[in-house]
């Protein structure tokens, strides 16, 4: 917590963590109010996942709130684990698990819509 | 000399102060954020199978209508106005905004959640409780 000393990479960081804090308000809120709260009682249907997903905003807005919301969960992850110890070499090692953890789910969940964001 | 930082200054800071609004304000932040990273690992797991197995996603759909789930859903709703509304609160402070009023901004975010995950729950009632 509080402002970074030790690097310039972790003043970025915590720039960041606020940035996509930020970004994530107005997201979720998109995200929460047209699959959950627009229309209550509709089950939230394959093709109707489909047909969202082709149009050019729904397809920039969850990758965005995909970007985002995993940069700021496993960054998030990391200020955990950086309070937990300051040892270089255990933190650097943790950084690199999380940076790969990451890369891996969003091109995972990039992948697996790819043939609905093709139509 | 106590080390000032890593796990144990960590846990003995928090066990010193943790009657603090602040502290408090920090418990809450770190759990509701965990909670929410396992909650993102699965829920992201369940909606690409709309994509990679699509029978498989009505059958987890399925699965979801069991009031259990639906509490579970209603608890990670509440973990999500309650991170994100305090997550608002630090950034307010970081940019030199409320300083001298932090406790109350906590509690007053806060009655903001629960105000908001009520309206939340009316909208959903309906579905829910079985209408
Ligand atoms: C709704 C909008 C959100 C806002 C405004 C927000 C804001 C913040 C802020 C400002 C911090 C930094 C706290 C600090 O360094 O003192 C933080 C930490 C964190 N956030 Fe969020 N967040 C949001 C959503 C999420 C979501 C959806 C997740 C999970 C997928 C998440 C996971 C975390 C985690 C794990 C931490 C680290 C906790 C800690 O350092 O104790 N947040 N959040």
């Amino acid at each position: 917590m509080g402002a970074p000393t030790e690097s310039k990479r972790s003043m970025w960081l915590w720039i960041l963590q606020r940035v996509s804090g930020a970004a994530l308000i107005v997201l979720l809120l998109i995200h929460m109010v047209v699959l959950h709260y627009m229309d209550p009682h509709a089950a939230i249907a394959v093709a109707e996942v489909k047909i969202r997903l082709q149009g050019l905003t729904f397809m920039v807005i969850n990758n965005l709130l995909l970007g985002f919301v995993i940069f700021h969960a496993f960054n998030g992850v990391r200020n955990v684990v950086y309070d937990y110890t300051s040892d270089p070499r255990k933190r650097a090692a943790v950084s690199a698990v999380l940076v790969i953890m990451a890369i891996f789910l969003f091109a995972f969940a990039v992948w697996a819509f790819l043939p609905f964001m093709m139509g | 000399m106590l080390k000032q930082s890593g796990f144990g200054y960590y846990v003995r800071k928090i066990a010193r102060t943790w009657k603090e609004t602040g502290t408090l304000a920090h418990i809450v932040h770190r759990v509701t954020g965990i909670l929410l990273v396992v909650y993102l690992g699965v829920h992201i797991y369940v909606v690409t199978q709309a994509s990679l197995n699509g029978e498989g996603y009505e059958s987890i759909l399925e699965m979801f209508r069991d009031p259990l789930f639906a509490a579970g859903e209603l608890i990670m709703i509440m973990g999500g106005l309650v991170h994100g509304l305090n997550g608002i609160r630090l950034t307010l402070f970081d940019m030199g905004i409320g300083l001298k009023h932090q406790k109350a901004m906590f509690w007053a975010f806060m009655v903001i959640a629960v105000a908001v995950w009520f309206a939340g729950l009316a909208i959903v009632w309906p579905v829910i409780g079985g209408g």
